[in-house]
């Protein structure tokens, strides 16, 4: 145990004493967040809602002259719902609002609840014994295998829902969306983005900093030098590795942290969560990392392996912009990719506040990826 | 009492005989080198005794602790410096020297490290990183990692090879220091003054086979080769009444350099000087070269050491 201690001290102070590895494995991915966070935020393509009005009362039509004012979204009125499915499905519109038949009198008898309830809370009655109004229910159509898009139209319906509402009713809680299951979040592409840049982070930092390492550790005999001492190799790796895990969480804080300071994004999940999986991710490519050194004779041979595997995953698999609008043909590529399922996992835990019970199908494929590759590289393992 | 105990080492790559039944003995306290050009196993051998590579036949006991094949028993007995100086970067010459020394189980104190510092003059370096050091400084820092454990026996390959002649002397002084203070040492090297001067015995090394086995000097005598005096005179000398008087068995002259080549030494000298005393000449600018390895090593294989 003290050897283990020593050793993972020792590699501790050669990480933190590496001032050009510390800056691809802590600065770069900052500066990327920042960059993209600056540029693309707010610069999302407006989402188009469709919006069918069926109850044509000058209620219904206040709450669209609501939507037309929205600088949020780009409104389209359709006469039929059937029309704008239709639209929606063939990718003309993100999402339909539908008002429905009968929804100004819903209003109307929802408004005078609203006053009654007030009046007797001014006659001094208990507020608790007062039943709340039921709310008037506005359907919302999108499609859900388009999460990023879908998040941002959930979004952008519920502000605008919630600013007409405050101007109609002068309460907030009188128009509600059907799809209440759905978590209504205004999604940025920042807080998209900060899930992705730690999952490649945890990517790179194994691919060129691990499998780096140990080669050169390999090339220049420096395990050759620790296997003449007692002490057992495979401590050594294990501290690389720990050590490794170390440095993943600190810079996930470090991201989150700074994520949090300059773009206001906020970890929804448990932090617990979001702990498993950047373990198990970390995990994932450091024994894809050892699989590219165990073969490697070289540096520059594993630097080019980790960058034939790692260009791929940062475009397809989902770090800086949503995958799940590729091309059909492109699909079974980006699902054959860790990182897919790493980001993914990421997000769910982050932005929409998944528990780990919800991820268990990505983890299942990262503990797979884990356990495939572990055994490649304890095949091809070479000290020499 | 031997330390070492190499017999009948072999070891085969593919279809070359790296090591071809090797045997040798180390005793306590000496400074056994392995002489012989690049390829001619030195490194093998050395490898197999220091249980990185295992021998296709042959036995090798440490301190009568077999090595192999459970090569972990003698590993707490021997201080190994490889070829390659293999060094993490970032630690500075203190942490490296900790780190190593947590590897082992005897204790590596403070002021044991500095013992060590002191024995490789690595004193005012200690904070230094190892990748700020010379290539004499990082290969005196790898001896010294050598020692950490206060090993038996001190395994050396090549730990001359590219330095300059200053830094290689330096080394050479650690490497006394350290044979003083009681540790058997094992070095190969093809320097063959580096072996005259360090090695109490010499195993001379060529295609896999140790030729022979003996102290530099008794090697080079063995050779029965001569040696050449060279002088100038300040009168013409005849050449027949040199050798006659000098015993050479060869005599030449060229620009007024006389050259005679002789089995005994003294012989020679005296009659030259009782020569030039009779015939009331000045003997100028003497010189006597004696052989060395480099001839033994050239008289056994027909060919140079740094071929």
């Amino acid at each position: 145990m003290r050897q283990f201690y020593d050793l993972l001290a020792a590699n501790f102070k050669m990480t933190v004493r590496n001032k050009q590895a510390l800056f691809w494995l802590f600065v770069f991915p900052l500066i990327l967040m920042g960059l993209f966070g600056i540029v693309f935020n707010g610069g999302q393509a407006t989402p188009r809602l469709g919006i069918v009005d069926r109850d044509d009362t000058p209620e219904s039509q206040k709450i669209i002259e609501g939507f037309e004012k929205a600088k949020i979204i780009k409104l389209y009125e359709v006469s039929e719902l059937k029309d704008a499915k239709k639209r929606l499905k063939a990718g003309n519109l993100d999402g339909v609002v539908v008002l429905p038949a009968g929804f100004s009198k819903d209003l109307k008898q929802a408004i005078a609840e609203n006053e009654e309830r007030r009046a007797r809370q001014m006659a001094g009655e208990n507020p608790g014994s007062v039943e709340s109004p039921s709310k008037v229910k506005v359907d919302l159509y999108y499609d859900p295998s388009a999460t990023f898009v879908s998040q941002v139209v959930r979004g952008s319906v519920a502000n605008v829902l919630g600013s007409v509402d405050r101007a109609v009713s002068r309460s907030p809680t009188l128009l509600g969306l059907k799809s209440h299951s759905v978590r209504l979040t205004n999604l940025r592409y920042i807080d998209f983005l900060v899930p992705g840049i730690i999952a490649m982070t945890l990517m790179n930092s194994a691919m060129f900093g691990l499998a780096g390492t140990i080669v050169s550790y390999r090339e220049r005999g420096i395990l050759r030098r620790l296997k003449v001492t007692p002490q057992p190799l495979a401590l050594f790796l294990g501290a690389q590795i720990t050590n490794q895990m170390l440095f993943s969480i600190l810079r996930a804080m470090l991201l989150v942290g700074a994520a949090w300071a300059f773009f206001d994004v906020h970890v929804l999940g448990s932090y617990f969560a979001l702990f498993v999986v950047i373990i198990l991710g970390s995990l994932t490519f450091v024994t894809i990392a050892f699989s590219v050194a165990s073969f490697s004779r070289n540096r520059e041979i594993s630097d080019t392996v980790s960058n034939i595997i790692t260009m791929p995953m940062m475009f397809l698999g989902g770090v800086f912009f949503p995958v799940d609008t590729a091309p059909a043909w492109i699909r079974p590529v980006i699902k054959a990719l860790p990182l897919t399922y790493l980001a993914n996992a990421l997000r769910d835990v982050m932005i929409k506040a998944e528990p780990l019970s919800a991820i268990t199908y990505d983890l299942w494929v990262l503990v797979a990826t884990t356990a495939v590759f572990f055994l490649i590289s304890f095949k091809l393992w070479r000290w020499e | 009492m031997n330390t070492i105990e190499v017999k009948d080492l072999s070891k085969a790559y593919v279809d070359l005989k790296a090591v071809d039944n090797v045997s040798f003995e180390v005793a306590q306290g000496e400074i056994f080198g392995i002489l012989g050009p690049n390829g001619a196993g030195k490194t093998t051998t050395l490898e197999m005794i220091e249980g990185l590579r295992r021998p296709d036949s042959g036995e090798i006991k440490i301190k009568t602790i077999s090595v192999w094949p459970n090569p972990g028993a003698t590993k707490e007995l021997i201080g190994v410096q490889l070829q390659t100086t293999a060094l993490f970067d970032y630690l500075t010459v203190r942490e490296m020297l900790a780190l190593f020394g947590s590897f082992y189980r005897r204790v590596l104190t403070a002021e044991k490290i500095d013992e060590l510092l002191e024995a490789v003059s690595l004193v005012d370096k200690e904070k230094a990183r190892v990748n700020e050091l010379s290539g004499g400084q990082q290969q005196r820092l790898s001896i010294a990692l050598a020692l950490v454990n206060d090993p038996e026996v001190v395994f050396l390959d090549e730990p001359t090879t590219g330095l300059d002649p200053q830094a290689r002397r330096s080394l050479w002084d650690v490497i006394r220091k350290i044979n003083k203070e009681g540790k058997t040492i094992v070095l190969t090297t093809h320097y063959m003054e580096e072996a005259e001067i360090l090695c109490g015995r010499v195993a001379i090394m060529d295609a896999g086979r140790i030729i022979d086995i003996n102290a530099p000097k008794k090697l080079i005598e063995g050779l029965g080769a001569e040696v050449k005096i060279s002088f100038q005179s300040s009168h013409g000398v005849a050449l027949d009444d040199l050798e006659k008087q000098t015993e050479a068995s060869e005599t030449s002259v060229f620009e007024g350099q006389y050259v005679l080549y002789t089995k005994d030494v003294q012989t020679s000298i005296i009659g030259l000087f009782d020569m030039a005393k009779t015939d009331n000449f000045k003997v100028e600018n003497l010189q006597i070269s004696g052989a060395n390895l480099e001839d033994v090593f050239l008289q056994y294989t027909g060919k140079g050491l740094r071929d």
